[in-house]
């Protein structure tokens, strides 16, 4: 069986009401065509976005930035700072919330991981730092190592792995957001039990070599949402951070 | 959202980094992307004093862009045929043999679809907008948006698909 396709891309696009919404949520969970129906949408938006996401975080050209008569550069659109982040939040969550049903986060983030693997663009990353684990995607090598032990506050400039926010998300586990400096991937992980499941994968601004450190800095807008979606709180300073890393995450 | 606190030139210029990455979504080149923000930016600094805070400050900023490009659109098309085919941009059913043996890659799919569509892709899909604020910025009835939204999509799906070969 399948559902019209008018009615999947409005669920996809959030436009259905709570009622219709629940409706396709069971027809999903009940009937695998339905689920593969509903997963070429997904993965349609997600790769638009992974497309066009990447020029939020370039610096504005200057001539822009001079026609509307502006004297400094204007941030992009990655965190740049808490204090952004904890701006932008609130109206954020007043905005409509795409993507931010839990139910689909995880089928969300494999299908984005499995864009990236197809576009390869993350050939290393694949062998060197996630792998399947009892049907999850974990984080492994040097991923692992640099989310377990690195301090956002105290990260080498070359390491490979850059650690962004640390968080809680609406269970209590720990979440980070971390940037593959040479696979051009950010995403996030949260902590199950001993191990890092990665939530979600996306394309980050790719980083040569001068604009290494910059790069790493910005999150993808798509990392940025999913942080503000699934975030519980603030995210931990860097005295909280030494903390949970002391206590194992748990 | 509008912050009366804040001067519009620089609500304006907050909004770059979008105004950018939809100028991408509808201009098919990255060289010309910047310079529909550009003229975008002309364009609406020269009417601010029409701006009403009762619209989204994006949502205006993308109208004016929208019509930017309509408006090259058709000074291109009078320059003849001159240009490029796929900045032309009709080839839609391009199955060149290439095409068929390597994926396209989003942005070059999203270059084959007609005007009209990818506009609406971009302000649904990229850009997050509601399908009542995407049909405001296109000026266009709800329900056109939401036909040319999903013809854009299927031929998205039928050109991404392509890969190996496979019709």
């Amino acid at each position: 069986m399948k559902l019209p396709d008018e009615t999947v891309m409005a669920y996809v696009d959030d436009e259905l009401d709570a009622e219709s919404r629940a409706r396709v949520e069971a027809a999903v969970a009940a009937d695998p065509e339905i689920r593969a129906q509903l997963k070429t949408q997904i993965e349609l938006r997600a790769r638009l976005r992974a497309s066009f996401d990447p020029v939020l975080s370039e610096p504005v050209p200057e001539r822009l930035l001079q026609t509307l008569g502006q004297k400094s550069t204007v941030p992009p659109a990655g965190i740049t700072d808490l204090a952004t982040l904890r701006a932008t939040k609130q109206e954020r969550l007043q905005a409509r919330r795409r993507w931010s049903l839990p139910q689909f986060a995880a089928l969300a983030a494999s299908l984005i991981i499995g864009v990236l693997i197809g576009q390869r663009t993350l050939n290393s990353a694949r062998q060197n730092v996630l792998e399947s684990r009892e049907g999850q995607l974990v984080a492994s090598a040097l991923l692992d190592e640099a989310l377990t032990r690195q301090l956002a506050s105290n990260q080498p400039d070359a390491a490979p792995v850059h650690i962004g926010l640390t968080y809680r998300d609406g269970s209590g586990a720990f979440c980070r957001t971390f940037t593959l400096i040479q696979d051009s991937a950010a995403g996030i992980a949260c902590r199950s039990g001993d191990a890092w499941r990665v939530e979600m994968l996306t394309r980050a601004t790719p980083a040569d070599s001068g604009a290494y450190r910059a790069a790493a800095s910005e999150l993808p807008e798509a990392v940025r949402r999913a942080v503000e979606t699934s975030i519980s709180g603030e995210p931990l300073d860097a005295e909280a951070e030494r903390a949970a890393q002391s206590s194992r995450w748990r | 959202m509008s912050r009366p606190d804040v001067p519009l030139r620089d609500q304006i210029a907050a909004l770059l980094p979008r105004l950018r990455r939809f100028a991408r979504t509808i201009a098919r080149h990255t060289a010309d992307a910047d310079d529909l923000v550009q003229i975008t930016l002309e364009r609406g600094l020269v009417r601010l004093d029409q701006w009403r805070p009762d619209t989204r400050l994006e949502s205006w900023m993308f109208t004016i862009m929208k019509n930017a490009w309509i408006d090259e659109v058709r000074a291109r098309g009078r320059r003849a045929r001159v240009l490029a085919p796929e900045a032309a941009g009709e080839n839609v059913g391009d199955c060149s043999a290439e095409a068929q043996v390597t994926a396209m890659s989003v942005e070059a799919a999203m270059a084959r679809l007609p005007d009209d569509q990818r506009i609406a892709v971009g302000l649904v899909l990229v850009e997050g907008l509601s399908y009542k604020e995407a049909a405001a910025v296109a000026e266009i009835p709800m329900g056109t948006l939401t036909s040319r939204l999903a013809r854009g999509r299927e031929a998205l799906m039928r050109m991404l698909s392509n890969g190996g070969g496979a019709s």
